[in-house]
């Protein structure tokens, strides 16, 4: 569905964080990208959402070049993003802040309503506060929150940034809980999390990238049988084992 | 002195004159505090976008509308205003801020002055470097005892007008609350399909159109000059300060507030200091509350 093909990002001219990757979250699966701290993950999904141009490559949404779109023409075609830190609007009330998650639909009243409800419905502690601001939610609540006002706006693919950092081990473990359901709403998910146990837990396909390249892919399924011999990997790097003096 | 203000006549007198300049304070102090909270920076030339709507005013006034229409000079000049700080914001600001998001705040302090220097230039070689004066708005009236100067009681009615609408603008209309929105989280917006560059654009021209609204309404009262937009920028910044940067109702608070001490200090001390007691206001509040009424003391950890 979405594509990075031989995607090169940076923030500084001559230092790319990001040294060609290559990657696609399938239609209507989890995939995750796993690596250590630092190798970039968090900067490819912003340059997918159109945060960040990208240096050299491709982003392609279902075989076509959308590098010269706005975030809003992202959004407006199904793309959503759910950033690592709060994206709410502390001093809106719950209701205002799903309104605004709504804004592309502002000129269709009934649909926007709609959609609302409809999140309502996948949330029903919302629905009940829904006149609280969202500075007074607990901060399980403000992830759902987070979560539900990139919903109004109807998602084909939810990018999700370390969506465990920060939280409670209980509220993490619903976030993910709520994350596997997203396909069955025909929502695809890609995923980039440092929580290496849950994503590939939860998702088919995933990719290990570091040093700005994609390293290895497998199955989640592979990455739960290979753990440890990955993570080795990931603090040595991919060399052989070597007896050292 | 002070057994004076024992007479409810004078206290009430002293109060009304307080109230009304501070309609028109908090018209200047929300104009910068909304582009402060939006686009999380200063603008410091601020006053000139006063100063040119007190000219377009004037000169709406003189050459053509007469001293009667006021009040349709009035939204002509905003909307000039308005219009000027759409093209500044997207010809001198906008451009800055694409590639290097971190240093705005110098960008624009930079970039504000500068314009804030050029423009009161430009306003001594167009028209002179006089001091003018429109008709007064309306005629001075007695009622219930107090004297009400008519041009401080229109200004004050424009302003409360002005205010009301901004407010219904910001809380009851989706456009409005899209700017709440970016005010309190820019990421958050954007992940809402919210275009960034087009609300920091429209917000610079309605806080420049605000600013135009208050050298408008105060033409008849502090004069249409070329420099005439710094005192108000200075007690515009004043009541921010006090208010807490980024507080809209802050805003309004204390330009009440920093209008009713003008006012009582200029009764019971001297007139000759007005501008003065606003700083002491400032500083105590400064010594007890740093953050303002309505700040917070910071916003990330």
């Amino acid at each position: 569905m979405l594509e990075a093909r031989d995607l090169a990002v940076g923030y500084r001219e001559g230092i790319d964080i990001l040294q060609g990757i290559s990657l696609e979250a399938a239609p209507g699966a989890i995939t995750a990208i796993i690596g250590p701290n630092g190798a970039g993950k968090s900067t490819l999904l912003r340059c997918l959402f159109g945060l960040l141009p990208p240096r050299r490559g491709d982003v392609l949404l279902e075989g076509r070049s959308i590098d010269d779109w706005s975030t809003d023409r992202r959004k407006a075609a199904g793309i959503a993003y759910l950033p690592q830190h709060n994206s709410t609007f502390p001093h809106l009330t719950i209701e205002e802040n799903l309104k605004l998650g709504g804004w592309l639909l502002r000129d269709d009243r009934a649909k926007l309503r709609e959609r609302m409800e409809y999140v309502y419905g996948l949330f029903p502690i919302l629905a009940e506060r829904r006149r609280a601001r969202a500075t007074d939610l607990s901060g399980g609540q403000l992830r759902m929150l987070s979560v539900a006002k990139e919903l109004v706006t109807p998602p084909r693919l939810l990018l999700v940034d370390e969506p465990s950092v920060g939280m409670a081990p209980i509220v993490a473990s619903e976030l993910y809980d709520l994350l596997v359901r997203l396909p069955g709403w025909g929502i695809t998910v890609l995923l980039v999390d440092q929580n290496i146990t849950d994503a590939i837990r939860i998702a088919e396909r995933v990719y290990l990238i570091g040093e700005g390249r994609v390293q290895r892919t497998e199955s989640g399924a592979w990455f739960q049988d290979h753990l440890e011999e990955v993570i080795r990997e990931m603090l040595q790097g991919p060399v052989p084992e070597s007896p050292r003096a | 002195m002070l057994d004076a203000l024992s007479n409810p006549q004078i206290l009430a007198q002293l109060t009304v004159v307080g109230l009304m300049l501070g309609a028109l304070y908090a018209l200047m102090a929300i104009g910068i505090t909304f582009i402060a909270s939006i686009m999380k920076l200063i603008n410091w030339s601020m006053g000139e976008f006063y100063m040119i709507g007190s000219y377009v005013q004037y000169y709406l006034i003189v050459l053509l509308l007469g001293p009667g229409l006021w009040y349709l000079a009035l939204p002509v000049s905003m909307l000039t205003v308005f219009a000027f700080g759409l093209v500044v914001q997207r010809g001198l600001l906008a451009p800055m801020f694409k590639y290097d998001e971190a240093r705005r705040f110098e960008y624009a302090t930079i970039v504000t002055i500068a314009l804030s220097v050029l423009l009161q230039n430009a306003a001594i070689i167009l028209a002179g470097p006089y001091q003018w004066s429109p008709q007064e708005y309306l005629p001075t009236r007695a009622f219930a005892g107090l004297s009400l100067n008519g041009s401080r009681l229109a200004g004050a009615i424009g302003a409360a007008v002005i205010l009301a609408l901004f407010y219904l603008f910001i809380r009851h209309t989706m456009v409005g609350l899209s700017f709440l929105g970016t005010a309190q989280n820019r990421l958050g917006a954007q992940t809402a399909g919210i275009r960034l560059g087009r609300v920091d654009m429209v917000a610079f021209g309605i806080g420049a159109a605000l600013a135009a609204a208050a050298g408008a309404l105060l033409a008849p009262v502090f004069l249409v000059y070329p420099t005439n937009g710094i005192t108000s920028t200075v007690k515009g910044f004043e009541i921010i300060i006090i208010g807490g940067l980024g507080s809209l109702p802050g805003a309004v608070v204390a330009a009440f507030g920093l209008a009713l001490v003008e006012s009582f200090g200029s009764f019971l001390i001297s007139p000759a200091y007005q501008d003065l007691y606003g700083f002491v206001f400032l500083i105590a509040f400064l010594l007890f509350r740093p953050q303002g009424l309505f700040g917070e003391r910071e916003r990330r950890v």
